[in-house]
């Protein structure tokens, strides 16, 4: 009786392993590849994707945002095969992802992005250094006459904590000090430059590609150092102090369809598309 | 005709000025609806400002938790309890019953600190598991964490490794024996480099929160010492640990020889055989012994097979503890496991481990050392549901081989079937 009920059980987990086996193909014979993550990446994500999907029909590509952190979130509970950055993954994401898909990940570079200052384009200041930029969204300068400007109160406007722009920000401008609470927080680079067009005394990070109807502030490394704009030329030199990578993630080296899609990315005619979004190519 | 122009002209200066009063109070009335707007919106933006910073407070608190419903059946298992009347000792091991039912809070206000409870609902009994305060600082791209409270002991891979992700329904046998429980109440500092590098050192009472003796108060002045150094490099981690410690064992008092007798037959008469006498005992005196244990562990992370990620997991623990057969030396313990995971696309994984325990190592010491292989299936529901078909089968080995099972060696083999939530 004893015998019957083990073999009983080993036939259990043998048909469990058939199962597994013959169901789990077809899941990856469909041709539809989500792309998850980055707000800044977004629209970059959804004009390859148009493209792509225009080019291979047949193709479906969901590109959807919510943030780098929400993307890599879906990587590693496997909600998303590709996931958009704006930042590399935290040790602590590539440890879950380890531990749920024994994988550290695939990171591709697929565009380089200089992080912009936005000003109103009614405010006198034209230039900021990194102290200053990390003084003013620390809460320590408050107000414009501090840094050569009007008598008027800083109006700060940042991104959410979800962001990879925030986490870039706060890693490499605010050198991992918290942001000043009077930090407005939006729920994209967009939203941040609609609200400083309309807010004189505003100031707010974010994508280049978003840059419309407000100024940059030219960045500078030290006050010794002039200031540039993030320019290709500037970014590429590396005189631009805060230009970054754009990733794409996957869990495993990409196969089949995600590979065809991740070799058009990297090649002239995708990082054509970078250039047109305004971003810089990484080739 | 002078009369009529000059009437027409009074009636026009007339209508002109109804229309002027008119298009005044019109304006007027504007301006109050606009005035009402904006004061309307003023409210709303007030109101808004003290929802964010209350939406704010709420982004503070973080709730993560996990169920693992389960059914267990055991070859050992037998109908009844032992003796027929010790309810203490049940001799059926298959049974449905919760594992583990854990729901952690952590609230963090700010990067600089966080604070954490947790706590497990499972059988038939609720316990704190965690709880501790945790503050961060960073010096130029180094963090460092300072940990005070309730939680794991940071010695291996293993204790760190959360049981919602382990393949396998329990640890090894190893690290149950030497780190019952996983948690202790001390202080830990960990110092992570920006790149590679970790090491943590830390103090702790020493008895774990299993310990029934001594729940929370620890007998020996000086506290235990855990350190661990960790390596990071890609697809190839690996660390060393050692712990430090004392385990106090209690004595016991001097017993007098009684001498009792019963006069069964009552014949007024006591003869031998109702006369009882116990031996008398003599005090035990306490006794304080080293806890010794050092670990190795490794982590290989390959991609080379279509079907997913394919990992390598082995540990290694060498343990000195109070020698229960031999009091006046010390036991020298041994355990190992080597654990092999894949996944299989992203709905599949499945795994192997072999788990070695020697609780004595002592050539002299037969037939303890007991071997087990463990095989898992899993199938993920969703994001969040995992379900586990596990099946171990332990042996007792054969004198000190590490694999040739020992002719005594019961059947005891046990599979489960797991339903896990994790959110």
């Amino acid at each position: 009786m004893k015998k019957l009920h083990t073999n009983q059980i080993r036939l259990v987990v043998l048909t469990i392993l058939v199962l597994s086996l013959v169901t789990c193909f077809p899941v990856y014979a469909g041709k539809s590849i989500t792309i998850k993550g980055s707000d800044t990446m977004l629209i970059l994500g959804q004009r390859w994707a148009e493209v792509y999907m225009n080019q291979n029909p047949g193709v479906v590509i969901q590109v959807t945002g919510g943030g780098s952190g929400v993307g890599i979130a879906a990587l590693i509970n496997g909600g998303t095969e590709i996931c958009q950055a704006s930042r590399p993954m935290k040790s602590s994401e590539v440890d879950k992802l380890k531990e749920r898909f024994n994988s550290t990940g695939i990171e591709i570079p697929v565009a380089r992005d200089g992080l912009s200052l936005y000003l109103n384009e009614e405010n006198k200041i034209s230039e900021l250094t990194l102290d200053q930029l990390k003084g003013i969204y620390t809460g320590q300068i408050t107000n414009w006459k501090e840094v050569g400007g009007d008598d008027a109160k800083i109006v700060l406007y940042g991104r959410e904590n979800s962001s990879g722009t925030y986490v870039y920000f706060k890693d490499n401008v605010l050198k991992g000090a918290d942001f000043s609470a009077q930090t407005q927080t939006l729920p994209g680079t967009g939203a941040i430059v609609n609200a400083i067009s309309k807010d004189k005394d505003g100031i707010g990070y974010g994508g280049a590609a978003y840059a419309k109807g407000v100024k940059y502030c030219k960045v500078k490394k030290d006050a010794q150092t002039p200031g540039y704009e993030p320019t290709l030329e500037n970014v590429k030199s590396g005189n631009y102090p805060i230009s970054r990578y754009l990733f794409w993630y996957l869990r495993n080296k990409p196969t089949g369809g995600t590979k065809k899609l991740v070799d058009w990315v990297l090649s002239e005619q995708g990082q054509q598309i970078v250039n047109k979004v305004g971003y810089f190519p990484v080739k | 005709m002078k009369t009529r122009k000059i009437v027409i002209l009074i009636i026009l200066i007339i209508i002109l000025g109804l229309n002027q009063t008119r298009a005044e109070t019109q304006e007027d009335s504007t301006q109050i609806k606009l005035q009402e707007l904006k004061d309307r919106l003023d409210g709303i933006n007030e109101n808004m400002a003290t929802l964010n910073s209350d939406v704010a407070i709420l982004k503070w608190v973080k709730i993560s938790g996990y169920i693992q419903a389960r059914y267990e059946y055991n070859d050992s298992s037998q109908n009844g309890i032992a003796g027929g009347n010790d309810v203490s000792k049940n001799l059926n091991a298959n049974n449905f019953y919760i594992r583990r039912g854990r729901i952690k809070f952590s609230v963090q206000p700010g990067a600089s600190s966080k604070y954490v409870i947790y706590f497990d609902a499972s059988k038939n009994s609720i316990s704190m598991k965690e709880a501790y305060v945790e503050l961060y600082k960073t010096i130029q791209a180094h963090n460092l964490t300072l940990t005070v409270g309730q939680f794991n002991w940071p010695f291996g891979y293993e204790i760190e490794y959360s049981s919602s992700k382990r393949d396998f329904p329990e640890r090894s046998v190893a690290e149950n024996s030497l780190f019952p429980g996983e948690r202790d109440r001390g202080v830990n500092f960990t110092w992570a480099l920006p790149k590679y590098l970790q090491f943590n050192v830390g103090a702790f009472q020493g008895y774990g929160i299993q310990n029934s003796n001594f729940s929370w108060v620890d007998p020996t002045k000086p506290k235990d010492v855990i350190a661990r150094a960790k390596a990071k490099l890609g697809m190839v981690d690996f660390g060393v640990s050692g712990y430090w410690g004392k385990t106090y064992i209690p004595g016991s008092a001097a017993v007098s020889g009684v001498t009792t007798w019963y006069d069964k037959d009552g014949d007024k008469m006591i003869d031998t055989n109702e006369v009882k006498t116990t031996a008398p005992k003599a005090a035990v005196p306490a006794v304080e012994k080293d806890k010794i244990r050092y670990g190795a562990d490794a982590q290989v992370y390959l991609d080379f097979l279509p079907l997913g990620g394919t990992g390598i997991r082995g540990e290694l623990y060498s343990a000195k503890d109070y020698n229960k057969t031999a009091k006046d030396s010390l036991a020298k313990e041994m355990g190992w496991y080597l654990w092999l995971s894949q996944n299989i696309y992203t709905k599949f994984g499945a795994a192997v481990r072999y788990d070695y325990w020697d609780p004595n190592t002592d050539s002299n010491v037969k037939n303890d050392a007991t071997g087990t292989l463990s095989l898992a299936l899993h199938y993920f529901w969703d994001s969040n549901v995992r379900i586990t078909a596990a099946y171990d089968i332990p042996h007792k080995l054969k004198e000190n081989s590490i694999f040739s099972k020992y002719s005594g060696d019961i059947k005891d083999n046990r599979f489960t079937l797991q339903f896990q939530f994790m959110f």
